[in-house]
């Protein structure tokens, strides 16, 4: 049962390793994934470590809903001190490796130290081994992967693994399994390869347990009908998150070269159905019913061939339109180099895009550029870069491996206005001026710049201001350029995903796509019928806000505060210059802006210089664990 | 009496109902929203109808009709020359 449940401390430096049971409390506090692997990051890292030190912790943790066959529950969070921006570093992966460690025994990793050698750790039925990695060492995610379960002689393990970005330090390097998997943002596949852990590999036979399988399973079967029968995942399980595109383009929501357009004209070789052309079959995650990503297949050109997952809308905006590259082959490409190297799309995207516009720009001296040719449209420039990015090689793949703050300090001041990015990460492609709820999610998300933190996509539709009080609790305007009632979505989806990232299910199959997708209410019947806790709409909510508010004072701690809440100059300074009137010659409004974030910071319970409050922290039960002031 | 034209952008589901990305339709005077999906519902067929929620009367919520970029959901909105009429369905994603 859910008390059961186990955590394995592995300390790498001593090869040692202990089993413990996660305690009730903890589980009732923060209910298993994003949330408990946030309590141990605020509680088991000294405040000012280096991230890629031993003394980093690295979090790997399965949601509390985890195995049961509905939402795609087999969502995985892993966490540490981010390499990249020195602030909360969490990343969330889907596919299959979830479930398998907790088939495994195990809910719960911490793992600590540094191995004297490169390792991977084993996992099979209630064991833990640290094994010699040093045969794969140098190769990439693909190879990693088909190497352990040929060790092993077993296809079913699941394997957590870095390529050569996180064995090279490359500060953006993710944690990648299956062909498409990815945990993206914040460098957690650079802190595994400060550890010489290139892998965590899980083989498990054991049961799952469930105090009420057979109403479980009736209601998983309900959330699966209700989620197959709705027009979005129909949608979504034919083009994936392609789709978004040809709407944003239209609109003009999309950043283009970097951030000087917000929408790419003739940019219709990148709409979803060109994808037609290359796909073989869709294929989706654990637990899931939707299937959202594309399975292809590339026959022609340079690369070719290549059998790859994907490509996401974020690629779409990284090899695409940020960069002005026009054709899907291009993001194809890329989209595959990035998932064998093992680097994060988004921030290499972001990053190329910014270097780019430095480059029309003269803003790069010879040294910098290195040879390349980096103007707008180069494809093979963006090939060359995700390469030598990935390996550390050259001047700018140096220059740019370490992030956009380093390479910021090194470039020049004036570099900095062009680069967009909040608290050293990058922006998504979207174009946040004319919808000033998504540009307060990004300002305020605690790992930098994110859309997956708290972002209210359905504040884009223009649902009835009725319902949309209904899902909110409070007024909120149906216009997404009005900035009346954008605190409260934010606050509102930023506690909905906390608590989804807590329970391992994917955001897709919430309200982050529709308004009658699964939210609070239908979390707290899941929980109930998978763990036997009893937890009302409030409560759930509760855990949400005490998750947020940890990984708050995580950054506090770290030095981070109302200062590093802020949008890159561009939005208050440079009006959009296309797509539809709606949308046209908008900025973020300072004012206006800094209203919506004293807002926002009010509803957590947090005070104006976004610090919560010490009755905050005493109504959460959150120690107070910031140094004293002197 | 013809007063102007618009334009009609279809998306997802949509595109794959009408085969086209982009129609450009003529509109009489005092056009309703209502009028152009009766319209599209005799070229295409009644999957334009189906947008609506037959309980409010209102473009169901999960489905996204912008006017102009903007979100609509009454049928009775007024639509007028050099409008542009985009039928998608809502769905985020990264």
């Amino acid at each position: 049962m859910v008390w059961n449940r186990k955590i394995a401390y592995i300390d790498l430096t001593s090869s040692k390793f202990k089993i413990k049971t996660i305690s009730k409390s903890l589980r009732n506090q923060f209910l298993g994934g994003r949330g408990i692997n946030m309590y141990h990051l605020y509680h088991q890292i000294a405040p000012g470590i280096d991230p890629l030190g031993p003394e980093n912790v690295l979090l790997i943790g399965t949601g509390l809903l985890t195995g049961i066959p509905a939402l795609g529950a087999g969502r995985c969070d892993i966490a540490a001190k981010s390499p990249l921006t020195g602030a909360v570093g969490d990343s969330n992966i889907g596919g299959f490796f979830a479930p398998e460690l907790r088939f495994a025994g195990f809910d719960h990793l911490m793992i600590t130290g540094k191995a004297a050698k490169p390792s991977y750790i084993w996992i099979n039925n209630g064991e833990v081994e640290i094994r010699d990695a040093s045969h794969l060492w140098g190769k990439d995610t693909f190879e990693t992967q088909d190497q352990i379960r040929s060790d092993h002689n077993d296809e079913q393990i699941k394997s957590l693994v870095i390529g050569e970005a996180g064995e090279n330090l490359v500060r953006y390097a993710n944690v990648r399994t299956g062909m498409k998997n990815a945990a993206g943002r914040t460098g957690m596949g650079c802190v595994m390869g400060s550890k010489n852990l290139k892998a965590v590999a899980a083989r498990g036979t054991m049961d799952l347990e469930f105090p009420y399988p057979d109403q479980l399973l009736d209601y998983c079967s309900e959330m699966n009908n209700m989620i197959t029968g709705s027009r979005w995942a129909r949608a979504q399980s034919k083009w994936g998150t392609l789709i978004i595109y040809s709407n944003t383009n239209t609109t003009g929501l999309i950043r283009t070269r970097n951030f000087q357009l917000n929408l790419l004209e003739d940019g219709e070789n990148l709409e979803p159905e060109v994808m037609d052309e290359y796909t073989i079959g869709m294929s989706g995650c654990y637990g899931c019913s939707v299937h959202c990503r594309h399975r292809y297949v590339l026959k022609e050109g340079p690369y070719a061939p290549i059998f790859g997952e994907g490509p996401e809308y974020t690629s779409l905006g990284a090899f695409g339109t940020m960069v002005d590259c026009r054709k899907m082959d291009t993001v194809l490409v890329a989209n595959h180099l990035v998932n064998k190297y093992g680097i994060d799309t988004l921030e290499i995207g972001g990053i190329i895009a910014w270097i780019m516009e430095l480059y029309e720009k003269e803003l790069l001296t010879e040294k910098m550029i290195d040879g390349f040719d980096l103007s707008w449209g180069n494809e093979e420039a963006v090939y060359e870069l995700i390469k030598k990015i990935s390996k550390r090689e050259g001047y700018l793949g140096n220059l740019l491996a370490d992030g956009f703050l380093p390479a910021i300090a090194k470039i020049g001041k004036e570099s900095e206005y062009y680069a967009m990015q909040i608290k050293g990460m990058s922006n998504l492609h979207s174009d946040e001026r004319p919808t000033p709820s998504l540009a307060l999610g990004i300002a305020t998300s605690t790992r930098g710049a994110d859309h997956l933190r708290s972002r209210p996509a359905i504040d884009l539709y223009g649902l009835p201001e009725e319902l949309l009080e209904e899902i909110y609790g409070a007024p909120v305007s149906s216009n997404y350029t009005s900035y009346k009632g954008k605190s409260r979505m934010v606050w509102w989806q930023e506690l909905l995903y906390a608590i989804t990232d807590s329970i391992g299910i994917c955001k897709f199959q919430t309200v982050f796509c529709a308004v009658n997708a699964p939210k609070f209410e239908e979390f707290s019947k899941l929980i109930n019928l998978t763990s036997g806790m009893k937890l009302s709409k409030p409560q759930i909510m509760e855990i949400g806000e005490r998750v947020l508010t940890v990984e708050r004072m995580f950054n506090n701690r770290e030095g981070f505060s109302r200062k590093d809440d802020k949008l890159p100059e561009r939005f208050f300074k440079e009006p959009t210059k296309l797509g539809f009137p709606i949308v046209k010659g908008k900025t973020i409004d300072r004012d206006k802006f800094n209203t919506l974030i004293e807002e926002y910071y009010s509803l957590h319970g947090w005070d104006n210089n976004g610090i919560p409050r010490d009755e905050t922290l005493r109504e959460l039960g959150i120690e107070n664990k910031q140094p004293l002031k002197t | 009496m013809i007063t102007g034209k618009i334009e009609i952008l279809f998306q997802a589901t949509f595109r794959e109902i009408t085969k086209k990305r982009k129609i450009v339709e003529q509109i009489n005077e005092d056009c309703t929203f209502g009028e152009i999906l009766a319209e599209l519902a005799k070229k295409y067929g009644n999957d334009f109808f189906n947008i609506v929620n037959p309980q409010t009367n209102k473009i169901s919520n999960d489905i996204l009709v912008m006017l102009n970029g903007k979100g609509i959901r009454e049928i009775d909105e007024k639509i007028k020359d050099k409008d542009v009429l985009i039928f998608s369905l809502p769905v985020g994603g990264g």
